[in-house]
């Protein structure tokens, strides 16, 4: 005698107290004319009433031993990630476009025609940048052809509004310009791993599975001299690079001193965007 | 909240605070690792990992989902851990949701311990090792943890449709091993109306 197999699960739930009330009313219509029904909940009862045990004491010495491994164990220390990056990000599909862009940069450095640059970047390469939710969007290359609501362009939070497209199209004829895409942005739920010019660091997702969030987008000229001067990392290289908790200090540090713009979003994770 | 104090302070790397927080946590790690594993040394095992595991994150733990469904997460992982490599060594197929592996039973019970309650319990401890590691998890969760389905959605990161149809389908599958060893007569069968006023299903 099996139960209605819409009411099964019903049954479980009610037996949880997770069942509506509406859906209850039903259940309860149902069961006073359903002897199959009624027996699998009677059987549902019983298990349930022999699964309630008593609980077991902890056994002796538990704790003590446990406390003396954890005085052994490291604790995993959240991870701050700085990603250094030309302001515009290169999504997977753009990658193709960058070999055009060689070219034209080239051209352009040779016949100094900027507008040229300038039109094919506009047209070839979609603008993303971090929207400040975290690593993954910028990872996956962002979303095409959207401008984020904030310039990382670096405003103080008490600042006016961001500056416009102009400035950056400016911007664009001064700074050079990223060629190399960034480094094999991975599929959502891949294992990330960006390699620090330095050795050791490695950008992990945590036992949840979320990935630091936070962000610093900073890109005057003190911010390039530290990183590049002080960390040795390259500026325009669109790869992720880790900072221990002093490096980070030492960043924002120098970002006091000049007396540069920065913007942070609160978080663990901490990207470091060019201008 | 206290318990909250206790995390911030341990994720720091404040190991009397988290020997607090293992003091008012050990019996129901232990005991949903009891569950689990049905065998109080992998218990044991499973539930020191479960606390190690939780000392190394913690610094990570952004405590969305509450300390304790954040423990009884890795607990529960950690007795799954435990009884996969047990069952690698031993050289046994896992169970998966499909097979529910059905032998024969320790001792086939005579008719008179049929309607006796210990033998119900018992047959129903051993019958929850022979569920699938997840479900197993979603039952003990709920029937010895006591967690809502909610609670039990944020343990496991699934949705609660997810958590509900596992331990309907945990309750079927068990139910359908203990009927097969002959455990599920001789009982009385009791009212739905009369267990809902009773203030039954909580």
């Amino acid at each position: 005698m099996e139960p209605c197999e819409k009411y099964e699960p019903w049954i479980s739930a009610f037996l949880d107290g997770e069942l509506s009330g509406k859906d209850r009313a039903e259940l309860m219509e149902h069961m006073a004319a359903c002897p199959s029904c009624q027996r699998y909940f009677d059987d549902l009862v019983a298990i349930h009433d022999a699964l309630d045990q008593e609980e077991a004491p902890v056994p002796e010495g538990f704790a003590e031993q446990l406390m003396a491994r954890v005085g052994e164990t490291e604790q995993e220390k959240p991870r701050k990630v700085i990603k250094v990056s030309h302001w515009r990000q290169w999504t997977a599909m753009a990658a193709c476009c960058a070999l055009a862009l060689l070219g034209l940069w080239s051209f352009r450095n040779a016949q100094g025609n900027q507008k040229a640059a300038q039109d094919a970047v506009a047209a070839c390469v979609p603008y993303a940048a971090p929207d400040g939710a975290g690593i993954p969007e910028a990872l996956n290359g962002g979303e095409a052809g959207t401008v984020p609501e904030e310039s990382p362009k670096l405003r103080m939070a008490s600042d006016e509004p961001p500056p416009q497209p102009e400035p950056q199209e400016a911007k664009l004829e001064d700074e050079a310009l990223s060629i190399a895409p960034a480094a094999a942005p991975p599929a959502g739920d891949a294992e990330m791993c960006m390699e620090h010019d330095n050795g050791a660091a490695v950008y992990e997702r945590d036992e949840a599975g979320a990935l630091s969030q936070g962000t610093l987008s900073a890109g005057g000229e003190a911010a390039r001299r530290w990183v590049e001067d002080e960390l040795g990392l390259d500026w325009e290289s669109g790869r992720l690079y880790q900072l221990t908790e002093e490096e980070y200090a030492g960043l924002l540090a120098a970002l006091a001193e000049a007396e540069e713009d920065f913007r942070q979003e609160p978080g663990e994770g901490f990207w470091l965007l060019a201008e | 909240m206290m318990v909250d104090e206790l995390v911030r302070a341990a994720a720091g790397g404040d190991e009397d605070a988290f020997a607090q927080l293992v003091a008012l946590h050990e019996k129901k790690v232990y005991n949903l690792a009891l569950r689990m594993c049905g065998d109080p040394e992998d218990a044991w095992d499973a539930a020191q990992e479960a606390f190690l595991s939780a000392w190394r994150g913690l610094p990570s733990f952004r405590g969305e989902a509450g300390f304790s469904t954040w423990l009884y997460r890795l607990t529960s992982n950690a007795a799954i851990d435990l009884l996969r490599r047990n069952r690698r060594q031993r050289g046994e197929a896992s169970l998966d949701d499909e097979n529910l592996g059905i032998d024969a039973v320790d001792r086939a019970p005579s008719p008179q311990e049929q309607a006796e309650a210990a033998e119900l319990r018992g047959a129903v401890t051993a019958g929850l090792f022979r569920l699938s590691d997840a479900h197993r998890q979603a039952l003990v969760l709920r029937e010895v943890q006591g967690l809502s389905y909610e609670e039990i959605a944020a343990a496991l990161a699934v949705d609660m449709g997810t958590v509900k149809s596992r331990i309907s389908r945990a309750r079927s599958a068990l139910r359908k091993i203990l009927q097969e060893s002959g455990n599920l007569s001789g009982y009385l069968p009791s009212k739905p109306t009369e267990f809902a006023e009773k203030g039954g299903g909580r």
